[in-house]
């Protein structure tokens, strides 16, 4: 199964260290491979990497894709947009 | 006795001998292993990355909960050296390339770490250290090369070149009083950890680790950035005294920075920072500055010549940094001297009288037009202004104002965006032009004083000159008169007059200078809650008399104890 959805960054500081970690964290509790990149562009990372995810740079108001593909693709997403929404619980 | 400056991270004094940490220079060379051998050196590898990992698990567990920001590093970084996608790069460099663990690990980190260093945000770019961190860690795994850590047994303040994450993580339990790094800024793990510890910290020192040696006695001003080796000893009393009041002064003005620059009866002063490195605008912000007043850019030219990108960085972080407040930008304010040797080609006998600041510019203009095309392109990104320093003559205001004309001209015909309008002012601190100062109010959009030039070219006094220092008088009458002078004629023209000298950051003077009708002072970050303090308890009608008694002194005495005595009410802790 192959799900692909958009997603906002709006915590402050983006994705740097913490959050990175944490959407790692979240990522690997799934078993479909979860990859993101900016929305329209060509360039997608592993979301279990932490040093792609932070060489994205992605900062505050980015919008991002999200593709996943495998069995439990759509918890994986669920969850993984889940932390987006919840700006990683920095605020 | 030496002074180096830098950039303060983390506030306090700290006074303590050095303990000079020199990192490990593991230089890895290109190396192959034959094709036998290449599953092996794939498990050397994956043993030597889970033995780092292992590692910083136990360094995290010694931390502890108090010391949760190391932990976070510490975490961070045992997650990368995890990282399944490192690991896949690593291994298939092993395989396809046949290089050594040590070598592919080394090349794959090292892209790692290009890519981070050339982010725009500076917090992204700082963690291209991480990187070369869990390089270090891995390295000295794979090569079987792991030393203890150092433990200190008293007081000590660490100098270095560049301390790692997990240097300084390691050594928050330590008995480190102080911090001063070569290189580095405000979000680097030193500058975070220290304010966490609340340990005194500079850092961007650029060559101090090799300045001193282990045992030297270094000051560490952590609101100045001034760093001092082997201090004498009345620097060391002037130190000792600051660090004493320091804590609990600083801790309480910690509280006011968020209050207005306001009189009791209701007049509000604009307090701007002076900065030199656009790294301090996030330092003055946090002491409560409204925007940069001065922003020298004389270390610029440090190596030489900048060309027009190296400027435009450096504005565009400072410009960014200030979102949406103000950033005046002054041209080169050096003299020859800074530059003969590879570019002038002359030397002067009298620099300070010479070929200085704008006379330069106009007479390098390709220089000049370097630094105002970046200048004019930054100000897309926010509001900013143009300040020429030293300007003695109309003519020499008018020949600058048509070089931007022109410098603008060339950018819009090459189609760069700007901001439709950059504010031009002028320095006044060369006294011909305060004596005129009504006639060039026409043609600038603002004013700044610049006291130290002024006082000295006024009383025409080197105040580094010890047999002469004495006569350096902020508050001689006649340099009173003339600033007071400057200061109407703006305010009747309607320019925005503002100064930048030492003389506003100093606590005496605040009042005074209120008195002759100063509305925006630019003084340097660290003094701007100490000001704001004085401002806060006073009504204008007191500046006023404050100002007309030293106006009517006869002497720069007079004047000085008045305000000495004045100020003392106002901030009982400070004198």
């Amino acid at each position: 199964m192959e799900v692909e959805r958009t997603v906002t960054v709006s915590n402050k500081y983006g994705l740097h260290a913490r959050a990175s970690t944490a959407l790692v964290k979240t990522a690997a509790q799934y078993e479909s491979d979860v990859r993101l990149g900016r929305e329209g562009g060509d360039d997608f990372v592993d979301a279990k990497s932490i040093l792609g995810i932070m060489s994205m740079g992605a900062e505050c108001g980015a919008n991002l894709c999200l593709k996943a593909e495998g069995a439990d693709a759509t918890d994986a997403l669920d969850a993984i947009i889940d932390l987006f929404e919840r700006k990683f619980d920095e605020e | 006795m030496e002074t180096i400056k830098g950039i303060p991270v983390s506030p306090g004094i700290s006074i303590a001998e050095v303990a000079l940490l020199r990192s490990d220079n593991l230089r890895i060379h290109r190396r192959f292993v034959a094709k036998e051998d290449v599953e092996s050196e794939v498990r050397r590898f994956e043993q030597a990355a889970r033995k780092a990992s292992r590692d910083l698990e136990v360094q995290i567990a010694d931390l502890g909960e108090e010391l949760m920001i190391a932990a976070q590093v510490l975490q961070t970084h045992r997650d990368m050296l995890n990282d399944p996608g490192l690991h896949s790069d690593v291994i298939s460099r092993i395989r396809d390339n046949k290089f050594t663990a040590a070598y592919a690990s080394s090349i794959v980190l090292g892209e790692y770490h290009d890519r981070f260093e050339q982010m725009e945000s500076e917090y992204l770019s700082e963690r291209s250290h991480d990187i070369r961190d869990i390089e270090r860690q891995l390295l000295t795994r794979i090569l079987g090369k792991r030393r203890k850590p150092r433990v200190f047994r008293e007081n000590v303040t660490v100098v270095a070149h560049n301390l790692t994450p997990s240097q300084t993580a390691s050594m928050a339990k330590e008995m480190v009083v102080g911090f001063a790094v070569d290189v580095g800024g405000r979000t680097s793990h030193t500058a975070i950890l220290a304010r966490a510890l609340q340990v005194p910290a500079v850092v961007g020192l650029k060559d101090a680790s090799r300045k001193v040696v282990n045992g030297d006695t270094l000051v560490i001003d952590g609101y100045t950035g001034e760093v001092v080796v082997n201090p004498d000893k009345k620097t060391l009393a002037r130190y000792r005294r600051k660090a004493r009041y320091s804590e609990k002064f600083y801790n309480q003005l910690q509280e006011e920075i968020s209050w207005p620059a306001e009189t009791i009866d209701g007049h509000e002063i604009t307090l701007s920072a002076n900065i030199e490195l656009h790294e301090e605008v996030a330092t003055a912000l946090e002491w409560g500055a409204k925007g940069i007043g001065l922003y020298r850019t004389e270390f610029l030219y440090d190596q030489g010549f900048p060309d027009e990108d190296l400027h435009f960085k450096a504005y565009r972080k400072a410009v960014k940094a200030l979102r949406g407040r103000e950033l005046v930008i002054r041209t080169l304010d050096a003299g020859a001297d800074k530059f003969h040797e590879e570019f002038v080609g002359f030397e002067e006998p009298n620099p300070f009288l010479g070929c200085r600041s704008i006379r330069l510019c106009l007479q390098e203009q390709g220089m000049f037009r370097s630094q105002l095309r970046a200048a004019l392109r930054v100000s897309v990104f926010g509001p900013v202004k143009i300040m020429l320093p030293m300007i003695s003559t109309i003519e020499e205001l008018r020949s600058a104002k048509s070089i931007i004309a022109e410098v603008r001209d060339e950018l819009e015909a090459e189609g760069v965006e700007m901001a439709p309008r950059v504010p031009v002012g002028i320095m006044v601190e060369v006294p011909s032009i305060a004596l005129i100062i009504d006639r060039v109010a026409d043609e600038v959009d603002f004013f700044s004083i610049g006291t130290n030039d002024l006082v000295q070219y006024s009383l025409a006094v080197d105040r580094v000159n010890e047999h002469v220092a004495h006569l350096y008088q902020p508050s001689h009458p006649g340099i009173l008169r003339l600033i007071g002078e400057v200061i109407v004629a703006s305010n009747r023209a309607g320019i925005q007059v503002s100064i930048c000298g030492e003389m506003c950051s100093e606590p005496a003077y605040v009042l005074l200078l209120m008195g002759l009708g100063l509305r925006h002072f630019s003084l340097s970050p660290i003094a701007i809650p100490t000001v704001k303090r004085i401002i806060r308890q006073v009504t204008m009608k007191e500046a006023v008399e404050v100002a007309e008694q030293c106006l009517g002194a006869e002497q720069s005495s007079e004047s000085e104890e008045f305000l000495a005595r004045r100020t003392s009410k106002l901030l009982p802790d400070f004198f």
